[in-house]
């Protein structure tokens, strides 16, 4: 399976200090599609979406590659993240490299993994908490942008 | 320990002291424990001081105190809540009777009945052979007549004990048939709750996975408006790719036709024109391409967040019915089990058994009073009126038996206006003691009800409808407390009520309502009554919110106290004072409990 993002790197990274706490992330949340756990490449595109939201950008993620392989991230992954950088970028001279595009999602990620964290620790209804945010966000976007279509 | 009592008995100002002693021994802990009791000592007053001690006490206490009356005038508190649920109809009666000394007039029938049949003895005799054998032939046939009555009203009481005690029963044992559907349904709705709450989880996971797939695209959307800014940039910048798959167009230039007919063979204008979408494709920057495909996957993203957006709120009621449903069934289910609570199979099948026998039983005895009501009405009663008819006609003529027979015809007469008399001063009892009752408990209780004395000496209060109130517990025990003062009163009789624990095992809130309700009682129409009250209670029952409402009354308080250094028991007057280590009647004592 070829990727749909052209990059050196075969696979995405997270930041190494929150690789505990992205394992405990998959066992926590439910798979969109219906598998036990999430995929990594779901973490991925939901902690970016986190981080996205509140505009928080962690470190940059050294290569190390343990993160969700490229192949494994479809279309609605790579529209989201492309979505992403353009918007970070405020260009989308930036789709041109798919590199910089990984970079972004990344950052994004490991911000919204910040986040995840430090309310995880805080919060003992944690899931309650996410479930509750992510609706909230659904709810608002379908009202204000997809109920009248 | 020996408690004497001087007390007043009856009307006829006799009085007596009664002695009665507890032997207890002091165990290790040099608590008392009771080993056993002496006769009771009953010592007759008379004006000349003491009289010798009464050879036989318990005898002498009987005339005063018959033993079924006990019930009556002597109570335990913890048994008051039941007075009237237990069959006490017969009971009650019995005790009126022997109260109001009605049985005189029945004593009074027996005599001149007996008194009849001397004298027709007498008439016999003196009428001869013939008239001596119809004389004995008509005191058989009333005999016989007599007995069989008394067996029918015997056989009747009886069977009306039996009927009394399988309604009790069938009430009970419908109770059970209903528990038994209660224990089935608790069945169901474990069952029901179980398969509910595996919905509620499908349900819950359902909205989860819903949640996590369109949570994302929802959180960067704020991003689209910036992507519709990049494309209609790339659009007037012509960078965008034309809205044609340049892999399918190719396909079509290579076959040379289209499904619509058209040539695109080479040189043709329609092999030119699509060629140069080819074309334009190809020139379309890296950029914009990505973007285009960014733009129409968005596109397919929001549509795929519109239709999870939608199972997200379905799920969501589901969730919210199930949950609701679930309730409904758990609250049923614990309902069900408060009523299943404390019953055992055992009892049930004893039950059953029990219904079961008095059924046979029943039906056997009405069998039985009706073939003797039958025997006595068609056969025993004819019989005994063509006996003495027989008897008159054989003793007929002889003038000097005039007399005798009208004497003997006023005894009868006699006889039957006794009977007459016993009837009607029941009847007066009960017509009293219902005004009594009915009066003393709407002093008690505000409320357009009634209290009613039925013929059978049952005790009910009836709502304005003429269906029956329901009684709070402590108003059950009330009204037990008001019925056995209102005998007292109607038959005049001025022993005083005596309670052990008082307040049974009612809770604080019932046992203030009762404290005041007999505080109440006591204290009406006091100037013309002199009711005597004696309670006797424990510390966990004398409480300073039950003292409240005795203390409207003046209650006399003496105290009976084990003095564990002492090793003996000490009588005081007014509370005992190592109460008062206890917090509520310190308070009480400072003034704070009003």
């Amino acid at each position: 399976m070829s990727s749909l993002l052209k990059s050196t790197r075969s696979a995405t990274s997270f930041d190494p200090d929150f690789k505990d706490f992205v394992a405990e992330l998959r066992s926590l949340v439910k798979s969109p599609d219906g598998g036990k756990t999430a995929s990594l490449a779901q973490i991925l595109i939901l902690t970016m979406s986190i981080g996205f939201q509140k505009g928080f950008k962690g470190p940059q993620s050294p290569r190390s590659n343990d993160a969700a392989r490229l192949e494994y991230l479809d279309e609605a992954a790579v529209a989201q993240m492309r979505l992403v950088a353009l918007v970070d970028q405020k260009s989308a001279d930036v789709l041109e490299d798919d590199e910089a595009v990984i970079d972004i999602a990344e950052q994004y990620s490991n911000g919204g993994l910040v986040i995840l964290r430090s309310e995880k620790e805080s919060n003992p209804s944690f899931l309650s908490w996410l479930e509750k945010t992510l609706y909230h966000q659904t709810k608002s976007f379908y009202q204000d942008h997809l109920a009248e279509d | 320990m020996v408690v004497e009592l001087d007390v007043s008995l009856g009307q006829d100002g006799a009085r007596a002291s009664i002695k009665r002693s507890q032997l207890f021994e002091v165990l290790k802990d040099k608590r008392p424990r009771r080993v056993g009791q002496e006769a009771v000592v009953v010592r007759e007053i008379t004006p000349g001081g003491l009289a010798d001690v009464h050879p036989n006490p318990e005898a002498w206490l009987q005339k005063f105190f018959p033993q079924r009356l006990s019930n009556f005038f002597l109570f335990d508190g913890e048994l008051m809540k039941n007075f009237f649920d237990t069959r006490v109809k017969g009971a009650i009666e019995d005790a009126v009777r022997e109260i109001a000394g009605v049985d005189y007039f029945e004593d009074v029938r027996h005599k001149l009945e007996a008194v009849k049949t001397q004298i027709d003895k007498s008439i016999a005799k003196k009428s001869g052979g013939d008239a001596e054998k119809l004389r004995q032939k008509l005191h058989d046939a009333r005999l016989l007549a007599l007995k069989i009555s008394e067996k029918i009203v015997k056989d009747k009481a009886t069977l009306s004990g039996l009927e009394e005690e399988l309604k009790e029963k069938e009430g009970i044992w419908k109770k059970f048939e209903d528990l038994a559907a209660d224990a089935n349904r608790s069945i169901e709705i474990q069952t029901e709750i179980v398969k509910k709450q595996l919905e509620i989880d499908e349900e819950e996971e359902l909205f989860r996975r819903l949640i996590l797939a369109a949570g994302p695209k929802a959180m960067i959307s704020g991003g689209l408006e910036a992507l519709r800014g990049a494309v209609e940039s790339a659009q007037n910048a012509g960078t965008l790719p034309p809205p044609f798959n340049p892999q399918a167009l190719q396909h079509l230039v290579e076959r040379g036709t289209c499904i619509c007919g058209a040539d695109l063979s080479e040189g043709e204008g329609g092999h030119r024109e699509i060629s140069g979408l080819i074309s334009g494709f190809e020139k379309a920057s890296t950029v914009g391409k990505r973007l285009d495909d960014t733009a129409r996957q968005w596109e397919i993203l929001k549509a795929q967040v519109r239709e999870q957006y939608r199972r997200i709120t379905d799920t969501n009621k589901r969730f919210i019915s199930l949950k609701d449903e679930k309730a409904k069934l758990a609250k049923e289910l614990e309902a069900l089990a408060e009523r299943l609570i404390g019953h055992q199979n055992q009892s049930a099948a004893d039950l059953g058994k029990r219904v079961k026998e008095l059924h046979r039983q029943i039906n056997d005895l009405r069998l039985e009073v009706a073939a003797d009501e039958k025997s006595l009405n068609q056969e025993l009663e004819p019989s005994a009126i063509s006996a003495q008819n027989a008897f008159d006609e054989a003793s007929k003529g002889q003038h000097e038996l005039d007399g005798l027979r009208r004497e003997a015809s006023l005894a009868g007469e006699l006889a039957q206006a006794a009977g007459a008399i016993h009837r009607v001063a029941i009847q007066l009892v009960r017509e009293r003691l219902e005004e009594s009752v009915s009066t003393k408990f709407k002093v008690v209780k505000s409320g357009s009800f009634v209290t009613r004395v039925t013929e059978d000496f049952e005790v009910i209060t009836e709502n304005a409808d003429g269906t029956e109130a329901e009684l709070s517990e402590g108003e059950k025990m009330m009204k037990a407390y008001i019925f056995s003062i209102a005998l007292r009163e109607v038959v005049g009789l001025s022993f005083p009520l005596i309670v052990d624990t008082p307040f049974g095992r009612l809770d604080e809130y019932y046992r203030e309502q009762l404290a005041e309700m007999l505080a109440q009682l006591v204290s009406e129409d006091s100037a013309k009554s002199n009711r005597q009250v004696i309670f006797l209670m424990h510390d966990g029952e004398y409480t300073p919110y039950t003292k409240k409402h005795f203390d409207k009354v003046g209650p006399y308080e003496s105290y009976l106290a084990w003095e564990v250094d002492e090793e003996k028991s000490n009588i005081g007057v007014g509370i005992d004072p190592d109460w008062f280590s206890v917090t509520a009647w310190k308070d009480w004592k400072e003034g704070k409990i009003k």
